[in-house]
């Protein structure tokens, strides 16, 4: 080799080197400019505006089973853009939910999230009880402390048991000892009994029911105003009403995408409970990777809702509710039906048919359910009704299930 | 008296005393009797695979302790079926034939079975298994029989059950007539499993030199059990009968230690005959193994969703457990436990007639295997096993359910004048009480899913 040769050669390898730093680098900005979701400032957290909500992991198909790999993608893809509210309870997926999304974090740095669970009042038989669930939830969710931990669904009902079982003052041991960082409650009852339970004990959050329908419909409002009243900030669920608003009916949507081609139908209804000032998450129970990315979309440099926009989702929704869906978010309470009726795909298949106006597919979808589990089984023994948190009178609601059936097949 | 007759007449005492109390237990009411199939080795295999519990692994091991010190005792002793096939075999002339020991038959069975068990199918015991038999033939033959006598009504008779039990006591009479103990020593799982044990077992009976190989001996012997030539009795299928000893004119058989393990000989003839038969057994094995995840994966469908007794959580539970020895149903003080029959693939209830007593939990109490939870009484009075669907249009607000419901789930309200029924169904157990009583037939308790504890709030 000559020196020409080498000097050549010389200069081809590092041009060529540089090369590769240089894509390195691009490619390592362009990582670092990921747009990051809103974040809201609690005390000195800065929580993430968009929670992700666990009621509603993705399915192995055909299965009840969770599917891991698409929640942790899901997982990683929200963590990535800045979600860091994780929220999950006994109940979810017959329990299996605390121990998936406990699966899913454990990669991450404990203090780099939030996890928020929720104590099972309803299976709770003595003091003891308290204790028992709580410990288990840690396991299960792979942590030593819950930072956000809640009383699951305090209602008429509940509200004894929380005397019975001296449920808060074992909770604020647990917040003493560190193992709860800010403790509430969830509840979806009347705005009277919600002031009572806000004064009998001291919370630092609640958890309520606030969507555009049932703003008006089930007193989210006044609910709201309570909770803004005596200063507790509010995390908000169900804010699709269990994705009822992110399907509407044809009517609804063409309205909203007159007015913004580019955003979805969820958007709308997310942005329109990220506008209340008092909010401090908006919880959403994703099913699907499509669904985060959305999400995200909307909460990245989240812009409230104009004065026009909330008239025409407004306009949309009173669309929406002439439609006469059954108010069900398919939440899976009532599963546990003693008869095995499967209350929430029937009426899933109710709210399908009557935004899209489907014969057949409401027969077919109807007779696809096992011959068991059909509404004309119901003994109507009303335990469901104790259990739906959106007080459906569900006997009456299968009744007409079956008879839209019958009418149609 | 000769002292050897006198064992052998002892032996014969314990053995009528043991099935006088096992025939009391399914033919009369009274649950005392059934507390001694708590030493029953096949209801206990089977609540030991299914779920275990300390009480049952020291009967298990007790049995085994016992049968591996002293022989298949427990044949001639306890199990019901074996002293009945005893008694029926005083009527059976026939001579034993030559020496034949039917080790593979047996092995080959009893694998099968416990295959099937262990993966969670008891089909094989429940044809099999002696108690089960036992209880069968006593509960659907016997207690007719013994109504008829002392006029009183303590089984649902139906033809059905009939014919499931004549079947098997058929078979077994016949068996018992032509070949003896043919049962014991070569089907029955519960034999082979102690003839294992006995097989090695410590104390044995034995012939000596007093011997003049007259024959007497092996004539009597049901088990085929003597070896004349060796001068050996094997002490596997050996089931203790203690005829040998009683009619041996020169009282040359005895019982006692013995160190002589020449039995017979299964693994020790030759390596390819070792092989050969290890195959047979893990193909058996594996055989019933095989059916018992195919037909769980495939077939096992209840015909008709029906209400349960209180403590066997669901029908797949109860299915995979209950041999359906009839023991709670002869015991059932209301008789409302019924046995399978064409459109019920398990015991089942029925309140046509009558309904779940409050204060019972006799059928938890005494199921030998566990098939029925063992359920306190108060888990019982909130254990739910049905809910009562109520007719609007038939119902007319009499109230007499009222006063009949012990959960207090039904109640009369009075509106402006109006009398209406309400039903609170977070309490109700589904006993059926108010189904009975109803005048209109406007009430029907309907089977639920899985029976779930009522909650109770203060």
């Amino acid at each position: 080799m000559n020196r020409r040769q080498f000097v050549k050669s010389a200069i081809f390898t590092s041009v060529g080197m540089l090369f590769l730093k240089a894509t390195n680098l691009i490619a390592e900005q362009s990582k670092k400019i990921i747009e990051k979701v809103t974040t809201r400032k609690y005390n000195n957290l800065n929580v993430s505006l968009l929670g992700f909500g666990c009621m509603r992991l993705p399915l192995q198909e055909n299965s009840i089973s969770i599917d891991l790999n698409k929640t942790q993608k899901m997982v990683d893809y929200a963590i990535a853009h800045g979600v860091n509210y994780f929220d999950t309870a006994w109940f979810y997926h017959g329990g299996k939910s605390e121990i998936v999304i406990g699966k899913v974090l454990k990669k991450y740095p404990r203090k780099s999230f939030y996890l928020a669970d929720k104590l099972p009042l309803r299976v709770l038989q003595d003091k003891q009880d308290v204790e028992n669930k709580f410990n288990e939830q840690l396991k299960k969710c792979q942590v030593d402390y819950f930072d956000f931990y809640l009383a699951h669904n305090v209602n008429k009902r509940e509200i004894n048991t929380l005397e019975r079982c001296d449920v808060y003052s074992q909770l604020l041991k647990k917040k003493k000892e560190g193992k709860i960082k800010y403790l509430g409650f969830s509840f979806h009852d009347s705005p009277e009994l919600l002031e009572d339970v806000i004064k009998k004990y001291k919370w630092d959050f609640v958890q309520l029911q606030i969507n555009p329908v049932d703003w008006k419909a089930v007193n989210a409002e006044k609910q709201y105003e309570i909770a803004t009243k005596y200063n507790l900030p509010v995390i908000v669920m169900n804010p699709l009403k269990g994705g009822q608003l992110s399907t509407l009916n044809q009517k609804a949507v063409d309205l909203l995408k007159a007015a913004n081609s580019k955003i979805s139908p969820s958007a709308w209804s997310l942005r329109y409970c990220a506008t209340l000032p008092n909010v401090l998450v908006v919880l959403s129970g994703m099913t699907a990777y499509e669904h985060v990315v959305d999400n995200v979309n909307t909460f990245t440099n989240f812009k409230p809702l104009t004065d026009k926009e909330q008239g025409i989702l407004s306009n949309a929704i009173a669309v929406y509710n002439s439609s006469g869906a059954i108010a069900c978010t398919y939440c899976q309470y009532c599963i546990d039906c003693p008869i095995g009726i499967d209350i929430p795909k029937h009426f899933l298949l109710y709210n399908q048919y009557k935004a899209n106006g489907k014969k057949s597919r409401f027969v077919t979808g109807y007779e696809s359910i096992e011959a068991d589990k059909r509404a004309d089984k119901c003994i109507s023994c009303g335990i469901c009704k104790i259990r739906c948190p959106q007080k459906l009178d569900i006997p009456n609601l299968l009744k007409e299930v079956y008879n839209l059936y019958k009418s149609l097949s | 008296m000769k002292k050897n007759k006198i064992i052998y007449i002892l032996r014969l005492a314990v053995s009528t005393i043991v099935l006088i109390v096992s025939f009391l237990a399914f033919t009369t009411t009274f649950s005392v009797f059934a507390k001694f199939f708590v030493i029953q080795l096949g209801p206990n295999i089977i609540s030991l695979v299914t779920s275990f519990s300390l009480s049952v692994l020291i009967s298990v091991l007790a049995i085994i302790a016992f049968t591996f010190l002293f022989g298949r005792f427990y044949c001639s002793l306890i199990c019901p079926l074996g002293i009945l096939q005893n008694f029926i075999g005083f009527f059976s002339f026939k001579k034993s034939k030559n020496y034949k020991n039917m080790f593979k038959t047996r092995y080959v069975i009893s694998a099968i079975v416990l295959g099937a068990l262990f993966f969670g199918w008891i089909a094989g015991l429940k044809i099999l298994e002696p108690y089960t038999n036992f209880g069968l033939i006593a509960s659907s033959i016997f207690t007719p029989v013994y109504n008829l006598i002392t006029n009183t009504q303590n089984y649902e008779f139906t033809i059905t059950t009939l014919i499931i039990s004549l079947i098997p006591f058929t078979i077994l009479i016949l068996l018992v007539l032509f070949k003896r103990s043919f049962f014991c020593t070569a089907i029955c799982p519960i034999g082979t499993i102690l003839g294992l044990f006995a097989k090695y077992g410590i104390c044995r009976l034995k012939i000596d030199d007093k011997c003049i190989n007259c024959g007497i001996c092996f004539n009597t012997c049901p088990s085929g059990s003597i070896d004349l030539k060796n001068r050996i009795i094997d002490n596997e299928i050996c089931i203790r009968c203690l005829k040998c000893v009683s009619k041996c004119p020169k009282q040359a058989i005895s019982f006692g230690m013995s160190k002589n393990n020449k039995t017979s000989v299964l693994f020790s003839q030759s390596r390819r005959n070792f092989i050969l038969s290890s195959t047979l057994i893990l193909g058996a094995f594996a055989t019933g193994a095989g059916s018992a995840i195919i037909r769980s994966k495939f077939f096992i469908k209840d015909k008709i969703r029906s209400i349960l007794p209180p403590g066997s959580v669901d029908f797949r539970r109860l299915s995979s457990k209950c041999t359906n020895c009839q023991l709670c149903v002869s015991l059932c003080p209301n008789k409302v436990i019924h046995s399978r029959d064409l459109n019920h693939s398990s015991i089942y209830m029925d309140y046509s007639k009558n309904f779940c007593k409050y204060d019972c939990n006799i059928c938890s109490s005494v199921c030998p295997t566990g098939a029925i939870k063992k359920i306190s009484l108060q888990e019982k009075q909130h254990c739910r096993i049905g809910l009562a669907k109520i007719d609007r249009n038939k119902c007319i607000n009499c109230g007499i359910c009222v006063s009949q419901c012990p959960v207090k789930a039904l109640s009369i309200d009075e509106e402006n004048g109006n009398r209406i029924l309400q039903y609170n169904a977070t309490v109700c157990i589904g006993c059926g009480a108010c189904q009975v009583t109803c005048p209109q037939n406007a009430i029907e308790i309907v089977a639920i899913v899985e029976q779930t504890k009522t909650i109770i709030y203060n």
